[in-house]
């Protein structure tokens, strides 16, 4: 009797432990495919020798590009440079039509944050890879993990679902970026990000 | 054992499902997905995408008049900054500035006309048309000169263009009269002025050629005057300003201050003649002054008696504290003496208020550099003509007032609203706001009138009163005003249609009147600009237009006129018209803090200027409001440790302040820096300010200050006792 009590408690535990822990992160992301792979690697190689900062550039008043226009990619790819099919979609469906690509953007933060990428660079000298990783040196596009109810990517709230942080740049929460802040004794206050 | 699954095996399933559900991330993962799920629903607006913008303006939350930038996304603010530029406030935002662009979207935000009706402890708003309201404003200011009452005009911030065109307008009604709020900062000034009776125009505090200040009540570093400034003032290296600070309570200025003189609260003028009579009595006094003084000799009789010991007695101050401060303001150069008023405490009263700025002129024998200066005053908006009289709130009769509008489309400001009650007439009275919130002042009126809020409609801002030398800006508007805003110009003359006046000028609203004032300055030649975008400096000679000047001032600058020779040379009076009253107070000086044993406490309200200007503040500022310790809360009684020992009363638990006027519930809270027998209680924001419109009108400690000298209301005998 106390053997099958026993056995039902734990199985109903094992059951959602299972669940919870291995199901649930399959079940609560989706994997979306980018539009177009990109090659960072061969974009910033020895080949083409693109430095970050031709793509990515931040103005002389502070703004940030950001991901760039497909107005930047035309300036290379206004006809196919290679043999890719990925490069000939690109060609076909977004440049000569003008059409920007719907990038799904890993690091999107929710509206009523206002980040700034100029102090982080200029004044903390920040290097892009503390907060995005090695994505930089990436050869292709990893899949977009969107969370299905709030429509974030996964790399904002870690890979873990617990918490724990393994590298530097996993995680881009706001205690992820109040703990940064805390470590280099940054100040804070709520109207620095949230306007 | 059997195997068929019974009721009670699935039971024990599901509690250790339960389990470990709880051991895994899935709820807790769940929980934050679902709150920002909740945050992405289509029909939550958002702020737009665009390009990036910065616009220039000034603040006009507050008389300061504080250059801003603004980073706008899509022409959206979305952070405003201060300015680093040549301005008396000299690049500073106080909190209230920082977070103005909220203002717009504050859920206090009124947007049609409508009508308080108060019942059964209660408050409803009603919606009203404004042909309506108008026509009932007609009748009740016909009624008012049918029965000889008057129709008064209740500014919160008087000096604009605004201001003059109620004077304009009111002087054509029967008993019409303008009166600018009680407490208001800088309201002291008209005491010195008094005192100084042929000096022209006004006077300003030149505080950068100070080398000593002593404040009677003016909280520096709480928001008095400019902010920017007296921060530089209090911040300043090597040659920071020595500041002697008299207040009784511990404050941020305190703090910051060289000398803390802890007076009894209503024992001002006795410390202030006390100190006069250290300076006689050491030969102290510069012969300028000797000169100069009309009354010196009444004024020396008076203080004879008041030695530095007498003083200590009756301030609580020690002798040798007033014996030094009395020598470092004589020695140390030039020192400004101010008497200061409390954005929540309001004013010290007159005859304190005369007490302070004698001490003043007798140490510095006038206006001088380092001391009060003389300014011209700006140009009115248009040509001379019947004024209505400006009257301050306690020169009005009880009971004779009307018609009341509550003109508080710039801001507003903290005072007892009965000082203002007994003032209407005991049935019929009318009182009309006009104010962009359903909060402050503007919910004890019986009709409302919404006005656009800072961003959205042309704000002046003339010159602050503490600046020396005249300044002129305007608040250029970086929002569309949203539909249903009334300009206050176009209510004034709609409201002058609407009971048979004849509009009193070619303005339509409160852009044309500015504009209007703007031109006059122009014309005058004098001055300069000083742009906030990059600091530049143009002479108002060398601008070819009134558009021209008009486009510059809307671009973002501040016009600046020249200062005047500081030295002036006038006769004045150290009495001004109260010495009776001095020589009482000094005869009486032994009884002047003899307590009653009924009630035992003296209350002293304060307040700040980031939260008692305007009506509403940001929702943010709960953050210093309600979730830190950074600023007192208006729901706690702070006293002294003994002092709530000796009323058996503990921290944290509640309790009842009581005055001849009334009671408030709030918590008690311990202070060693509230002086014993004295209990300190903060003045806002209340919740309506910080956007619980519900909340409006709920009891505060201002409705139960009051019965002081003129229109003061610091100092009421109260006791507090546990609830």
């Amino acid at each position: 009797m106390r053997h099958r009590a026993l056995l039902m408690v734990g199985v109903g535990a094992g059951a959602t432990l299972l669940c919870g822990w291995f199901a649930f992160p399959y079940a609560v992301f989706r994997r979306i495919e980018q539009p177009i792979q990109f090659s960072h690697k061969l974009h910033t190689g020895e080949k083409v020798g693109r430095a970050c900062d031709e793509c990515h550039t931040l103005t002389a008043d502070g703004r940030f590009s950001g991901i760039p226009t497909v107005e930047k990619c035309a300036s290379c790819h206004a006809e196919p440079q290679g043999a890719t099919p990925d490069e000939k979609r690109l060609v076909d469906e977004y440049v000569k039509p003008g059409r920007e690509i719907p990038w799904l953007v890993y690091a999107r933060q929710p509206e009523n944050v206002y980040f700034a990428h100029a102090p982080h660079l200029k004044l903390a000298g920040l290097a892009c890879e503390s907060c995005h990783g090695r994505h930089g040196a990436s050869d292709h596009l990893r899949p977009f993990e969107e969370n299905r109810l709030s429509s974030y990517s996964r790399d904002i709230w870690g890979r873990s679902l617990t918490g724990p942080r393994r590298t530097q740049c996993e995680g881009m929460t706001m205690a992820d970026c109040s703990r940064c802040h805390q470590q280099h004794g940054v100040k804070e206050s709520c109207l620095m990000c949230h306007k | 054992m059997k195997t068929n699954l019974t009721r009670r095996d699935i039971l024990r399933f599901a509690g250790g499902a339960a389990a470990g559900v709880m051991l895994s991330p899935a709820p807790w993962r769940l929980t934050d997905d679902l709150a920002i799920w909740t945050q992405n629903w289509s029909w939550i607006p958002v702020p737009p995408r665009g390009e990036p913008s910065v616009r220039m303006t000034a603040c006009s939350l507050c008389p300061a008049g504080c250059a801003v930038k603004a980073r706008c996304i899509g022409a959206l603010p979305v952070s405003l900054h201060a300015v680093a530029v040549d301005t008396v406030s000299g690049g500073a935002l106080c909190p209230l500035g920082l977070t103005g662009h909220h203002l717009p979207y504050h859920p206090s935000r009124l947007s049609a006309p409508a009508r308080i009706v108060h019942k059964d402890g209660t408050r409803r708003t009603l919606p009203v048309q404004i042909d309506g309201l108008l026509a009932e404003v007609a009748r009740a200011i016909a009624m008012a000169a049918a029965s000889g009452q008057a129709v008064a005009a209740l500014d919160m911030r008087p000096g604009r263009s605004v201001s003059w065109v109620w004077r304009r307008f009111l002087a054509s009604r029967p008993g019409g009269v303008v009166v600018p709020a009680p407490g208001r900062a800088g309201a002291s000034l008209t005491t010195v002025k008094a005192m100084v009776p042929e000096q022209t125009g006004a006077f300003g505090l030149d505080f950068e050629g100070a080398r000593a200040v002593l404040s009677f009540g003016a909280p520096l570093a709480d928001g008095w005057g400019t902010p920017g400034r007296a921060a530089r003032l209090l911040g300043r290296g090597s040659g920071k300003v020595h500041l002697v600070q008299v207040e009784p309570v511990r404050s941020a200025t305190t703090e910051r201050a060289d000398r803390w003189l802890p007076a009894r609260p209503g024992t001002e003028a006795l410390l202030a003649l006390g100190l006069g009579h250290v300076l006689l009595a050491e030969g102290l006094v510069g012969a300028q002054a000797a000169g100069r003084a009309r009354d010196l000799a009444e004024y020396a009789a008076l203080v004879s008696a008041l030695s530095p010991e007498a003083a200590a007695a009756a301030t609580g101050v020690p002798a040798e504290a007033i014996t030094a401060t009395a020598r470092e303001l004589a020695r140390g150069g030039p020192a400004l003496v101010i008497a200061g008023e409390d954005a929540g405490g309001g004013r010290l009263g007159r005859v304190a208020e005369t007490a302070v700025w004698g001490l003043g002129l007798l140490l510095g024998g006038g206006t001088r550099p380092g001391g009060l200066v003389p300014r011209a005053e700006l140009p009115e908006p248009g040509q001379d003509g019947p004024l209505a009289p400006l009257r301050e709130l306690h020169e009005l009769a009880d009971r004779s007032v009307a018609v009341l509008f509550l003109d508080t489309s710039a801001g507003d400001a903290a005072f007892p609203w009965a000082l203002v009650e007994r003032k209407l007439v005991a049935r019929g009275a009318l009182v009309v706001a006009l104010s962009p919130f359903l909060a402050g002042t503007a919910v004890r009126a019986d009709l409302v009138v919404p006005t656009a809020p800072f961003l959205e409609g042309v704000q002046e801002l003339p010159t602050p009163f503490d600046a020396p030398a005249a300044t002129f800006a305007v608040a250029t508007p970086l929002l569309q005003p949203r539909a249903g805003a009334v300009d206050p110009i176009a209510f004034i003359r709609a409201v002058g249609g609407a009971s048979g006046a004849k509009w009193v000028g070619p303005w339509g609203t409160s852009e044309d009147v500015v504009k209007a004032r703007a031109a006059r300055i122009h014309r005058g030649g004098r001055g300069r600009l000083v742009a906030f975008a990059d600091g530049a400096v143009t002479r108002t000679a060398e601008v070819s237009s009134p558009d021209a000047f008009w486009t510059v001032l809307q671009a973002g600058a501040c016009w600046q006129d020249e200062r005047l020779a500081a030295v002036q040379e006038k006769e004045f009076s150290l009495l001004g018209g109260v010495g009776g009253a001095l020589a009482d107070r000094a005869a009486n000086a032994n009884t002047a803090t003899r307590a009653d044993a009924r009630w035992p406490l003296t209350l002293v309200p304060r307040g700040l200027r980031d939260v008692t200007a305007s009506a509403a503040v940001s929702p943010v500022l709960t953050k210093l409001y309600r979730e830190s310790g950074l600023r007192r809360s208006p729901a706690a009684a702070l006293v002294n440790p003994e002092t709530a020992r000796a009323l058996a009363l503990r921290a944290g638990g509640n309790a009842v302040l009581e005055t001849a006027n009334g009671a408030v519930r709030l918590t008690v809270a311990t202070d060693a820096g509230v002086m014993p027998g004295v209990v300190e209680v903060s003045v806002g924001p209340d919740a309506s300010a910080l956007g619980d419109r519900e909340a409006a009108g709920a009891a505060g400690v201002l409705d139960i200050c009051g019965g002081g000298e003129g229109e003061t209301w610091g100092g009421s005998a109260a006791r507090l006792a546990e609830d």
